[in-house]
C-alpha cells in the first residue's frame, strides 16, 4: 500500500496526470498505430512457432494408405459415368449416386429442403465399432466456383467403396453430397442434428473435397480452414491435414496463394499469409464458402481440400490425404480438445497463438476507450454533474440509434437494395455541411455523444474479441478514423467575458474545438476545412462504404457493391452475423459520431465542485 | 399513497409489462442463461415445483427445487403465465414505490426523490431479472420493505419479521438482521427485534413444516443446497470453480471457509458505521451479493439500486471509471465467454471463471470505493471537503 | 629353532586356509540359490489405442515366462487395456510385437489375471502385499512365500518418481518400496528381479530399501525410452527399444541356460536402447555375475525339505479350505432364499450377517413401494397459515410512526 501511495504521490507531483489528460488523442492513436504494428511483427522470426500435433493419438501417415493404383480404375469408372451426370437433374443425380453407395452396404437417405435442394447422404456403421460417433466425407455436386466437382464426386464414392471393406473404423462414416458447398451443406448439417431419421452419432470431424477437373492429374492442394462466425477447427485438424499432404508429397497452398509462391518462406510471404488469412478469417460466409465453413457451430473441426491445376499428382494421391486424416481421427477417443482453437497461420508450418496476436485488437478497443475518456475530459465541461441533461439526452440518442440501427438492418434484410443502401449512406453523411447553418446542438452534449459512441464501439470490440478476433480487427482499423473528427463550434463562449462567476471549469488547451477568437473569415475558412475533413473521414467510415471499398481494394472476389449483398445472403442463408456485427456494432456509433459533427453551440456551465 | 411514488410504480410496472408483451420468449432465453437463473433461484425449478405441488406429489424428494414452501404454494394459487408476470411486475413496482419514499426521508440527500425509483425501473438488470421471474425479486421486495417500515414508519416489529420473511425466502439475507439492529436505537428494541424475527422465522419454518406434509426434508432441499454447494453449477459467483479444481479431502474445510467468509463482514461493517446505520445496511447487501453461493445479477441490480443514497459522498470516490468500466465489460463479456464455453466449445471454464472474477472485482471495487468515502465523510466530521487529499499510511 | 621361526607364519598360513575355505564355502553355499518357486508379475498400465507397444510389452514378457516354464498359476498378468479386440486393430484378436507379425502373442492361452479398469494402484500394492478381503479369488493373488523369486515388470508411462496408471492415478516409487518392504517383513520373497521400462524410468527404483531386490530401468531421470519401430499396417508402434532387446537376448534363453543376469545387463548398450539403463544392485547380495537367468525367469525347481516350512504350508492348505467351505454353505443358503425355501440352519456367523442383510434390504423395498406419496402440502393448513399471517401483518402495520434520522451527516 505504501509503495503505491509513493508512487501516486510521485506522479502527482510531477504532474503528470495533466499531461497525460493533455495528450489523450495522441495516446489514442499511438494505441492503434501499436495494434497495427503488433500484427506486422509476427512474421518475424522468433514471434511465431512451428506447428506439431498435440493429441498424441492422431498419429498423423503412421498407417500406411492404401488407397493406391488399385483403386484408380474404379475410380475412373465412376468418374466416367459422373462426367455425363452433370446436365442431369439433382434427383437424378442423387438417385444414382445413391443406388451406387447401396451397393457396397451404405444406408441412404435424400434431405430434401424447400429452398435449398436435396442432399444424398449415406452412414456407413462401423462394423466393430461402438457407433456413436462420425466422420463426415462430404462433396457438393457443384464446387464454391459453382464448376461441376467431377473428381470430388469420383472420389466420394471409391472412398466411400474403399471405406466399407476396412474393418478398422471405430466410428461411423458418413459421405454427403450436396448441391452446393453453401446454404445446401449448412441447412443438411442442421437438419442433421434437428430432424433428421437415419444418423450415426454425433459428428467429429469433416473433410470437404472438391476436385473439379476431370483430369486424373492435379498440381497442388489448397486448404481451407476457416470457419463462419470467426470459429476455427481445432489447430491439430489443420495439422495433420497439411503433415498428410506433404508426406504424400504434395504441396500445401493457404488462402488462395498460387502455385510458384508456395516455396517462399520469408517474412514477406509470411506476412502475406497472415494478412490473407486475417481477411479470410473476417470475411469468412461474406466470401464463397468452399464447404467446410458449413460445419461451424455444431463442434464440428472441418477443413476443406480442394486440387489445382494440372499434372503432378494423381487423383488417388489426392484421395489418400482424406483415408490417412479418418485413419487419425478414427484413432480419437475424445472430441478434439489438445491443441488451440485459437490461432494464426504464417505458413502450412509455423503459426502464432491468442496470445501473439490478441493485443493488437485489444488496443484498437483501448484506442477507442481513450478517445472516449478524451471527449469526457478534455474540454471545458469535464465537471457537469453526472446526471445532468446532457448526459441523459446523449443516452437517450445512443438509443434512439440502436433501434434505428436495428430497424435498418431488418429493413434491407428484406429488401435488399444495396443502391439504395449506399446512396442514403453517402446522402447522410453531407447532412452536417448541409444544415450547418440552420441546426446546431449544444456543445457539450456534442463530447456527450462521442463519448457514448466511442465507449459503445470499445464495448462492441471487446466483445468480439474472442469471438470473432478477426471481425473485431477489422472495424476497429477501419472506423478508428472516427476518433480523428472534431466538434465545430460556433456561438461566442461567454466564460471570457463574464470572469468566473459561478464556476471553476478547468482551461485545458484542447484541440477538439475552434472557438472564434478573432476576424471571421479566418474561422469560417478554418472552419469550412475541418467541415470538409469531417466530411471525408465520416464518408471513410461509414461502415457500408469502408466495408465496400475495404472489399475492392483487397479482395478480387467482389465487384462494386457485391459485399453488402453477400453479407445479407450471408445471414439470410449461413447465419453468418457479420451483416449484424456491422449494423449493430458499428453505425450507431457511425450515427452518433454524425449527430456530434453538427455545428454546436457553447453553453454556460455550472459544475459541482472539483474533487480530490 | 404518494403522487410522485405512484407515478413511479406505475411506469415501472409499466415498462416491464411491455418489455413482456415485445418480447414474449425473452422470459425463456432469459431463465436458462447462467447469469440471470441460478440453481435455487431459477423459474424452471419453480415451475416444476408447482407442477409437483398440484399433482400432489412429493416436491423436495427429488433435488430439483429449492424454493421454500410458502412461495412455492403462494406462485400455485395463480395458474397462468400472465397472472406471474403481473405479480412479478407489480412486486417491482412496490420496490420502485418503496425507494422513492425512503429517499424522502433524508433531508440532506440532494437527489431528487423520483430519481432512485426512476433508476430502479430502467436499471436492467433488475429489469431482466423481473423478466425472467428469477425468485430473488422476493427476497429483495422483502428486504425493501424492512427498510421502508423501519425508515418511513419507524415500526420496528414489522421491519423485524421482514427480514426474517427475506431470510426465510433466500438463507443469507437473514445476516441482514444485524445491520437492521444497528439502525435500532436501544437496547430493548434490539431485543425486541431479535425476538420478533426469530419468532417469525420460527413461525415460517413450522408453517412449511406442516405444508409439506409433516417433513422436515425442505429444510436440506432449501438451506442446506445453498449452505453445502451441492449443485455445482456454473454461476456469477466466485466459489464454484474451487469445488472442479480441489482434492475431495479438502472439501468441506472450503465450505465451511466460504460460509464464514459471508459471515465475516456483517458485523464489522455494523459496528464500523454504528453512526450511519442506514449506509452500513446497503454496504452488507452489496456484501452478500458479492460472496453469496449462488449469485445472479438481480442481487447487483439491487444493490446499485441503492447506490443514489450515496450522492453527498460522489464526490470522495477515486476510481468510479474504473469500477464502472469493470463492471460493463464483466456483464458484456460473460454471456459470450459462457456462449464459448459450453456452446461452441472452443474456451474452456476458465475462460468464464475469469470473466466472474472480473465482476467480482467490480463490485468489489465499488464496495471499498464506498468504504473510503464513508471514511472520508468521517474524517471531515459530516462537512464535506472534496479539495482535501487525504492519503493512507 | 628354525620350526619356532616358521611358526607364525604357519599358523598364518592354516588361518588363512581355513578363511579361504570357510568364505568358498560360504560362496559355495550361496550359489546353490536357495528360490523354491517362481513368480511373475507383469504389469501395464498405460490405456488407449496408441499405448499398443505397451501391452505388446507385457505380452512378449508372459510369452518368454511361460516359454520357459513358469505356469500360468504362478503368473499374474495385468492388462489396462484390450487392444487385441479394440475396433482399430487390423487383425482382430491378435497383438504383435514386430513388423514382420512372426509371433501372435495374444493367440492362444493367454490367461489374463487383471483386465481394464482393475488395473489400478490400489489392486497393484494390495496384490503385492496380499491384502485382500476373503473373497478374492486365489488365480488373482501373489500366494509367494519365503522360498519365491519374483519377476516383476512394470511398463506405461512414468516420470519422475512416478509411474501413470490408467490415465487417471499414479503410483509414486516410494509406494513401491513400502509394498516391498512389508513383503519382506511378511516374508513373502526371497528375491526380487524388478524391472521397468518407462520414461525416466531408474527414478522408480531409487526408493527401495528392503535387502534382496534387483532392479534394472530403461532410461535415467529426465530421459525419455523410445519405441523401436512402428508397424504401418497397424499404425502404431509396436514394441519399446528395451523391451525388444531384453527379449532379443532371452529368445536364445531355454530352461537350462547357464547365462547370467549380467550377460543380459551387457547387451543392453546406449547405440541400441537409445538411452541410458540402470541397474541397481546394492540391496541385492548376490553378484548378477553369478545369478542365471533362469533364476527369474523359468521355473526351476529347488525343493528344500525343512520340517517347519512344512507345517506352514499345511496350516496354509487348511486355512484355505475353510474359506472354501464356508462359501459354499453361503452359496447354498442364498439360492433357498432365491427359491422361497427357508433352511433355517445357518452354520456360520459371517453366513448369518449376510442373510440378515439381505432380508433387511427385502424389507426396505417393500417399505419404500407402498409408501403412496400421497399428502404433500396440506392445503388447509396452508391457507390457514396464510390468513393467519396476513392478519398479523395488518395488525402490525399501525406502527408508531416515531421517526428516527438516518442521515448520512447531519450539519
Amino acid at each position: 500500500m505504501a509503495l503505491l501511495e509513493k508512487l501516486h504521490r510521485r506522479i502527482v507531483d510531477m504532474g503528470l496526470v495533466p499531461r497525460i489528460i493533455a495528450l489523450l488523442p495522441v495516446i489514442s492513436t499511438l494505441c492503434a498505430l501499436f495494434g497495427f504494428i503488433s500484427i506486422a511483427i509476427l512474421p518475424m522470426d522468433g514471434q511465431y512457432r512451428r506447428t506439431y500435433i498435440s493429441e498424441n493419438a492422431l498419429m498423423p501417415s503412421q498407417a500406411y494408405s492404401y488407397f493406391r493404383e488399385s483403386e484408380w480404375n474404379v475410380l475412373r469408372g465412376y468418374r466416367s459415368q459422373i462426367e455425363e451426370m452433370e446436365n442431369m437433374t439433382s434427383s437424378e443425380r442423387n438417385n444414382q449416386m445413391g443406388s451406387w453407395l447401396q451397393e457396397f452396404g451404405t444406408k441412404t437417405a435424400i434431405y430434401e429442403s424447400q429452398q435449398y435442394g436435396e442432399t444424398l447422404y449415406g452412414v456407413m456403421h462401423a462394423p466393430r465399432g461402438d457407433g456413436t460417433e462420425a466422420m463426415v466425407l462430404a462433396i457438393p455436386w457443384f464446387n464454391s466456383d459453382d464448376e461441376f466437382n467431377v473428381g470430388g464426386a469420383a472420389l466420394g464414392v471409391s472412398l466411400a467403396r474403399f471405406f466399407s471393406r476396412w474393418p478398422v473404423w471405430s466410428k461411423n462414416i458418413i459421405v454427403v453430397f450436396s448441391e452446393n458447398p453453401r446454404a445446401a451443406l449448412r441447412s443438411w448439417v442442421e437438419a442433421y442434428h434437428t430432424s433428421l431419421d437415419l444418423t450415426g452419432g454425433s459428428i467429429e470431424a469433416a473433410v470437404v473435397l472438391d476436385y473439379s477437373s476431370a483430369e486424373d492429374f492435379f498440381e497442388y492442394v489448397e486448404i481451407s480452414y476457416d470457419g463462419l462466425n470467426g470459429e476455427l477447427p481445432n489447430l491439430d485438424l489443420v495439422n495433420i491435414a497439411i503433415s498428410i499432404t506433404e508426406h504424400e508429397g504434395m504441396k500445401v497452398s493457404l488462402h488462395g496463394l498460387p502455385y510458384d509462391q508456395l516455396a517462399n518462406n520469408d517474412f514477406w510471404s509470411r506476412l502475406k499469409i497472415l494478412s490473407l488469412g486475417i481477411r479470410d478469417w473476417a470475411l469468412s460466409g461474406v466470401k464463397n464458402p468452399h464447404g467446410n465453413e458449413a460445419f461451424s457451430g455444431w463442434r464440428i473441426q472441418s477443413v476443406t481440400l480442394k486440387a489445382h491445376g494440372h499434372g503432378g499428382h494423381d487423383i488417388t494421391t489426392f484421395g489418400r490425404i482424406p483415408e490417412a486424416m479418418f485413419r487419425s481421427i478414427n484413432n480419437l477417443l475424445e472430441k478434439f480438445h489438445q491443441s488451440f482453437f485459437f490461432y494464426l497461420l504464417l505458413a502450412p508450418r509455423q503459426f502464432v497463438s491468442i496470445s501473439s496476436y490478441l493485443p493488437s485488437a485489444v488496443a484498437f478497443s483501448v484506442a477507442f476507450a481513450i478517445s472516449s475518456l478524451n471527449a469526457f475530459i478534455n474540454n471545458a465541461y469535464a465537471s457537469i454533474s453526472l446526471f445532468s441533461e446532457y448526459n441523459l439526452v446523449a443516452l437517450l440518442v445512443w438509443f434512439i440509434s440502436l433501434v434505428v440501427s436495428f430497424i435498418i438492418s431488418q429493413i434491407f434484410l428484406l429488401v435488399p437494395s444495396v443502391g439504395l443502401l449506399m446512396t442514403i449512406s453517402l446522402a447522410t453523411c453531407f447532412l452536417p455541411l448541409v444544415l450547418s447553418e440552420k441546426v446546431h446542438i449544444s456543445e457539450p452534449l456534442s463530447y456527450r455523444l462521442k463519448n457514448v459512441a466511442f465507449l459503445y464501439f470499445s464495448l462492441v470490440s471487446t466483445s468480439l474479441l474472442m469471438i470473432n478476433f478477426a471481425m473485431a480487427l477489422l472495424i476497429g482499423s477501419l472506423a478508428f478514423p472516427m476518433t480523428f473528427i472534431r466538434t465545430i463550434v460556433v456561438g461566442k463562449s461567454t466564460e471570457h467575458e463574464m470572469g468566473t462567476k459561478s464556476h471553476t471549469s478547468v482551461k485545458t488547451e484542447s484541440r477538439d474545438d475552434l472557438f472564434e477568437h478573432h476576424g471571421d473569415t479566418v474561422l469560417e475558412k478554418a472552419k469550412k476545412r475541418q467541415q470538409l475533413k469531417n466530411l471525408l473521414l465520416l464518408v471513410l467510415t461509414n461502415p457500408f462504404i469502408s466495408i465496400t471499398l475495404f472489399a475492392l481494394v483487397f479482395d478480387n472476389e467482389f465487384h462494386g457493391f457485391d459485399i453488402v449483398n453477400k453479407l445479407i445472403s450471408a445471414w439470410l442463408d449461413l447465419k453468418c452475423w457479420n451483416w449484424f456485427v456491422l449494423c449493430i456494432g458499428w453505425l450507431p456509433c457511425w450515427l452518433l459520431i454524425l449527430a456530434s459533427s453538427f455545428e454546436s453551440r457553447s453553453v454556460v456551465v455550472k459544475s459541482k465542485e472539483k474533487q480530490s | 399513497m404518494d403522487s410522485t411514488g405512484f407515478k413511479v410504480a406505475l411506469g415501472c410496472i409499466a415498462i416491464r409489462l411491455a418489455v413482456i408483451c415485445l418480447f414474449p420468449s425473452l422470459q425463456q432465453q432469459l431463465d436458462q442463461s447462467v447469469e440471470f437463473s441460478t440453481p435455487v433461484t431459477s423459474f424452471r425449478s419453480l415451475q416444476e415445483g408447482l407442477y409437483l405441488l398440484r399433482n400432489n406429489i412429493q416436491v423436495y424428494n427429488h433435488g430439483v427445487v429449492h424454493h421454500p414452501p410458502i412461495l412455492v404454494f403462494f406462485l400455485s394459487l395463480f395458474t397462468s403465465g400472465t397472472s406471474i408476470s403481473l405479480i412479478y411486475a407489480f412486486i417491482d413496482g412496490l420496490i420502485a414505490y418503496q425507494l422513492t419514499k425512503m429517499t424522502k426521508v433524508f433531508k440532506n440527500l440532494r437527489v431528487k426523490s423520483w430519481l432512485p425509483g426512476l433508476l430502479y425501473a430502467v436499471n436492467p438488470l433488475v429489469l431482466l431479472s423481473c423478466i425472467s421471474r428469477s425468485s430473488i425479486i422476493f427476497t429483495n421486495f422483502f428486504i425493501s420493505s424492512s427498510l421502508y417500515c423501519l425508515l418511513t414508519e419507524g415500526n420496528v416489529i414489522l421491519s423485524s419479521v421482514m427480514i426474517s420473511v427475506s431470510g426465510y425466502l433466500s438463507l443469507y439475507s437473514i445476516l441482514l438482521l444485524i445491520p437492521l439492529l444497528g439502525m435500532l436505537k436501544n437496547w430493548r428494541q434490539r431485543m425486541f427485534s431479535v425476538v420478533v424475527s426469530a419468532l417469525s422465522l420460527s413461525i415460517l419454518l413450522l408453517l412449511s413444516y406442516t405444508m409439506s406434509g409433516k417433513s422436515w426434508s425442505f429444510l436440506s432441499q432449501v438451506y442446506g443446497s445453498a449452505i453445502s454447494f451441492e449443485k455445482v453449477f456454473p454461476n456469477l459467483g466466485l466459489w464454484w470453480y474451487f469445488f472442479i479444481e480441489m482434492f475431495d479431502t479438502f472439501i468441506p474445510f472450503f465450505k465451511a471457509v466460504f460460509n464464514i467468509f459471508i459471515v465475516a463482514f456483517i458485523a464489522p461493517f455494523t459496528l464500523r458505521y454504528h453512526k450511519q446505520p442506514f449506509y452500513a445496511f446497503i454496504l452488507c447487501i452489496g456484501w452478500i451479493a458479492l460472496t453469496k453461493p449462488y449469485p445472479s445479477l438481480g442481487d447487483a441490480g439491487f444493490f446499485f439500486s441503492f447506490l443514489p443514497f450515496f450522492a453527498p459522498l460522489f464526490g470522495y470516490l477515486r476510481y468510479p471509471i474504473i469500477s464502472a468500466l469493470l463492471f460493463l465489460h464483466a456483464i458484456v463479456l460473460a454471456p459470450i465467454f459462457y456462449h464459448l464455453w459450453v456452446v461452441l466449445g472452443s474456451g474452456n471454464s476458465n475462460f468464464f471463471y475469469a470473466i466472474s472474477l472480473v465482476y467480482a472485482l467490480a463490485i468489489a471495487s465499488i464496495l471499498v470505493d464506498l468504504n473510503w468515502a464513508m471514511l472520508r465523510i468521517e474524517y471531515d466530521n459530516g462537512v464535506p471537503n472534496f479539495k482535501l487529499k487525504v492519503t493512507q499510511i | 629353532m628354525r620350526i619356532a621361526m616358521h611358526l607364525p607364519l604357519l599358523l598364518l598360513y592354516v588361518l588363512l586356509l581355513s578363511f579361504s575355505t570357510a568364505s568358498n564355502t560360504d560362496a559355495a553355499h550361496e550359489a546353490i540359490p536357495t528360490n523354491t518357486n517362481n513368480w511373475a508379475v507383469l504389469v501395464s498400465t498405460s490405456r488407449f489405442w496408441f499405448n499398443y507397444r505397451h501391452m505388446a510389452n507385457v505380452l512378449s514378457m508372459y510369452r518368454t515366462v511361460k516359454r520357459l516354464g513358469i505356469p500360468d498359476s504362478q503368473i499374474i498378468l495385468m492388462l489396462s487395456d484390450d487392444v487385441a479386440c479394440n475396433s482399430r486393430n487390423l487383425f482382430p484378436g491378435s497383438v504383435f510385437n514386430n513388423k514382420d507379425h512372426a509371433i501372435d502373442l495374444y493367440g492362444d492361452s493367454v490367461e489374463v489375471d487383471y483386465r481394464g479398469y482393475e488395473v489400478t494402484v490400489e489392486n497393484f500394492i494390495r496384490l503385492l502385499t496380499d491384502r485382500w478381503t476373503e473373497d478374492h479369488p486365489k488365480s488373482k493373488r501373489l500366494l509367494t512365500d519365503e522360498n519365491s523369486n519374483i519377476f516383476i515388470y512394470m511398463t506405461g508411462h512414468g516420470g519422475d518418481d512416478f509411474l501413470k496408471f490408467q490415465d487417471a492415478e499414479e503410483i509414486a516409487s516410494e509406494d513401491i518400496a513400502d509394498a516391498f518392504q512389508q513383503m519382506y517383513e511378511k516374508k513373502r520373497y526371497n528375491e526380487i528381479f524388478f524391472m521397468v521400462d518407462t520414461c525416466q524410468a531408474n527414478t522408480m527404483y531409487s526408493k527401495f530399501y528392503s535387502p534382496n531386490i534387483l532392479a534394472v530401468g530403461s532410461s535415467e531421470m529426465d530421459e525419455s525410452s523410445y519405441s523401436h519401430h512402428s508397424d504401418v499396417e497397424i499404425g502404431v508402434a509396436v514394441i519399446d527399444r528395451f523391451t525388444y532387446y531384453c527379449l532379443d537376448f532371452l529368445e536364445h534363453i531355454d530352461k537350462n541356460s547357464t547365462l547370467t543376469l549380467q550377460d543380459l545387463f551387457d547387451s543392453f548398450t546406449f547405440e541400441r536402447i537409445h538411452s541410458h539403463v540402470g541397474v541397481r544392485t546394492d540391496l541385492f547380495d548376490r553378484d548378477p555375475s553369478e545369478v542365471l537367468i533362469t533364476d527369474f525367469f523359468a521355473n526351476v525347481q529347488n525343493v528344500i525339505a525343512d520340517d517347519s516350512k512344512l507345517l506352514s504350508i499345511s496350516h496354509y492348505h487348511h486355512h484355505k479350505d475353510h474359506i472354501d467351505t464356508a462359501r459354499y454353505e453361503y452359496n447354498n443358503n442364498v439360492l433357498n432364499l432365491a427359491l422361497g425355501k427357508d433352511t433355517g440352519n445357518y452354520s456360520s456367523p459371517e453366513v448369518d450377517k449376510i442373510m440378515k442383510h439381505v432380508k433387511s434390504t427385502n424389507k426396505l423395498n417393500i417399505d419404500v413401494g407402498s409408501n403412496e406419496c400421497s399428502l404433500t402440502f396440506s392445503k388447509q393448513s396452508a391457507v390457514l397459515g396464510m390468513v393467519l399471517m396476513v392478519m398479523i401483518v395488518l395488525f402490525m402495520m399501525r406502527g408508531n410512526n416515531a421517526k428516527a434520522t438516518y442521515d448520512l451527516y447531519t450539519n
